[in-house]
């Protein structure tokens, strides 16, 4: 087995404004190359605030995020731009930029910031439109691109930037299931090629079935970890999310679960 | 998508060193243009000779030496601080547009007008309005307004954020103008127009040394807010996204705030405020260029130099053979306002 590529011990985010609230309680966590693993839970457990604490952009209160053993706040904003990439749920951009302008922006972490964009900066970045199915879309300009159309753009930006470290925070929330599906199995592929990849999902189902590992969260703790079929048990799904659900394997033989007509009782 | 390309387009596609080259022949044109019109004209050749002669290309004395004495004395001061002062507010126009994510952000949006209004009516009531003391007042009090709002930023823990920074700049400029209007009641009758005669931005009798104080600030400025080109367009994905690009964002919006603002803070001191060049001409050169921001700066430096120029020069052919005054700020609101109704119009009905 490698060793850990991405580690974080004791992380405790708290806010004090608009009430003191703890939206992270002591996590530690460490994952290795070559994983895929799924946060899931419902609304507001601090999945998201999770993902960008890993993704060094949100300062935890307490406790500290290590890549391959060397704090966060140690490396420069351009050696950790080579280490990590991220995907916000939505990015809105102002001005007419083409699509393939976005892409190439990928290409910044290993750009010199004068010099013009290369070609191999040209040729990786029409390989990654290709990938992520925007390759149609590329001399389009972004603000007249639907909304998961525009996410598909800032995951072949994504892509570009061929880091080590893949964070994606609901990389699927817009797309068809077509593309949901495609996408899905890409993150899949960048695990296989040995990255790590961690993705903040709501699709249970497909948690189960791309994931190599699933972190449940509720009220700001990892609940559970390890494999999503373990983790997504009924137990686990009554508590985290008060319904009671039926988990079984479906006909093609997948992960599935359905959720119980009568929900009446609060658990 | 249309396969035919429109002019605009083709130009989009343009390298940055044609549209440098370009820009640089346009502005040569208008300058030459700028220079050989007005009162009297002068033959574009006596001024390349005496343009020349002045940068010490050439040694031979020119034949007339009162249109030597008219073009490097009177009307290349003039020209220069059109350049200039154009330039330096389309530039500061456009790091602010892209900074507050808005094409309608301009380079006052800290308060620098109100407090560079408040100093100059400082320096008028004083009675210390000689050439160079209106500005140096001018941009103290354009300085203290741009401080007072970094300052408050910075204070409140979110250092460059653009909605406490506007918030911020509206505030300091309310106060600004109340000490302003405050001022006005008791000052003079003459005080009070010279002090609205300046606030309507002007080029009229400026001297080399009114260009010299505004040629570093804005070529220096431009070539840091250049060198951060490439920044500044990943920082319109958003801070988020930027940063984990390795584009330090909160470094990149409090020096671009600066720069944009001391820059304009120096040429409204020195020329009154002028409005228009810094919100339409980076809004027209972000259609024609595009957004990428290198390419924007380099464009709208350009535009900003020629676009004031040719108010400037329309000014002085419309109100000098009349023995008017105008203001060149009048004329830039003027031309641009209508324009940019127009822009305004058509960007709404190709966008829906």
């Amino acid at each position: 087995m490698p060793e850990p590529i991405l580690e974080c011990q004791g992380i405790t985010f708290e806010v004090r404004l608009p009430q003191p609230r703890t939206i992270l309680d002591q996590i530690s966590f460490s994952a290795r190359p070559g994983e895929i693993i799924g946060i899931c839970g419902p609304n507001g457990v601090g999945k998201s605030t999770f993902l960008r604490v890993l993704a060094g952009l949100v300062k935890p209160t307490a406790g500290e995020v290590r890549i391959q053993g060397k704090s966060l706040h140690h490396f420069k904003p351009r050696q950790l731009a080579r280490q990590l990439s991220f995907l916000p749920q939505d990015t809105m951009v102002p001005f007419d930029f083409k699509a393939r302008e976005i892409v190439l922006m990928g290409r910044h972490p290993y750009a010199s910031s004068l010099a013009a964009w290369t070609d191999e900066d040209l040729a990786v970045a029409q390989d990654c439109m290709v990938q992520a199915e925007c390759e149609a879309e590329a001399e389009q300009f972004v603000t007249t691109l639907s909304g998961g159309e525009r996410q598909r753009v800032m995951i072949a930006r994504l892509l570009a930037q061929d880091t080590p470290i893949v964070l994606l925070d609901e990389m699927t929330a817009s797309q068809d299931i077509r593309h949901a599906s495609k996408l899905l199995r890409l993150a899949r592929q960048l695990a296989d090629a040995g990255k790590l990849v961690i993705l903040v999902l709501h699709d249970l189902r497909a948690a189960a079935r791309i994931c190599s590992r699933v972190c449940l969260m509720h009220e700001g703790r990892i609940v559970a970890d390890g494999d999503p079929q373990d983790v997504l048990h009924e137990g686990h799904i009554a508590f985290v999310y008060g319904v009671r659900a039926r988990t079984f394997t479906n006909p093609l033989g997948q992960w599935d679960f359905d959720l119980e007509e009568n929900q009446s009782e609060s658990s | 998508m249309s396969s035919k390309l429109s002019p605009r387009q083709s130009l989009k596609n343009w390298k940055l060193g044609h549209l440098a080259v370009a820009g640089l022949f346009a502005l040569l044109a208008t300058t030459i243009l700028s220079v050989a019109l007005g009162t009297v004209y002068v033959p574009p050749l006596t001024i390349l000779k005496s343009m020349a002669q002045a940068l010490g290309l050439v040694m031979t004395q020119p034949a007339d030496q009162t249109s030597q004495i008219l073009i490097v004395l009177i009307r290349l001061p003039r020209v220069f601080a059109a350049i200039f002062a154009g330039a330096g507010l389309a530039i500061a126009g456009t790091a602010m547009q892209g900074l507050f994510r808005n094409p309608l952000a301009e380079p006052g949006i800290l308060g620098v007008s109100a407090g560079a209004s408040l100093g100059a009516l400082i320096a008028i009531a004083f009675g210390t309005y000689t050439f160079l003391a209106l500005p140096a007042f001018a941009f103290a009090g354009a300085l203290a307004a741009v401080l007072i709002i970094l300052g408050l930023s910075t204070f409140s823990g979110s250092s460059g954020q653009t909605t406490v920074l506007i918030l911020a700049g509206m505030a300091v400029a309310a106060f600004f103008s109340a000490l302003t209007s405050l001022l006005l009641v008791l000052a003079s009758e003459y005080q009070v127009s010279s002090y609205i005669f300046w606030t309507l931005g002007g080029l009229a009798n400026r001297r080399w040394e009114h260009v010299q104080l505004m040629a570093v600030p804005v070529l220096l400025a431009g070539a840091l807010l250049f060198l951060r080109g490439r920044d500044l367009d990943i920082l319109l994905l958003g801070d988020e996204t930027a940063r984990t690009l390795g584009v330090a964002a909160r470094k990149t919006r409090i020096l671009t705030v600066l720069l944009a603002s001391l820059l304009t803070a120096i040429i409204v001191s020195v020329t009154g405020p002028i409005g228009f060049v810094g919100l339409i001409v980076p809004h027209i050169m972000r259609l024609i260029v595009g957004p990428s921001h290198r390419r924007l700066l380099l464009a709208s430096a350009f535009g900003g130099a020629i676009f004031l120029l040719l108010c400037d020069l329309a000014t002085r052919l419309v109100a000098m053979p009349r023995g008017i005054e105008l203001s060149v700020g009048v004329t830039t609101a003027l031309v641009g306002a209508p324009y940019f109704m127009i822009l305004l119009i058509r960007s709404l009905r190709t966008h829906g």
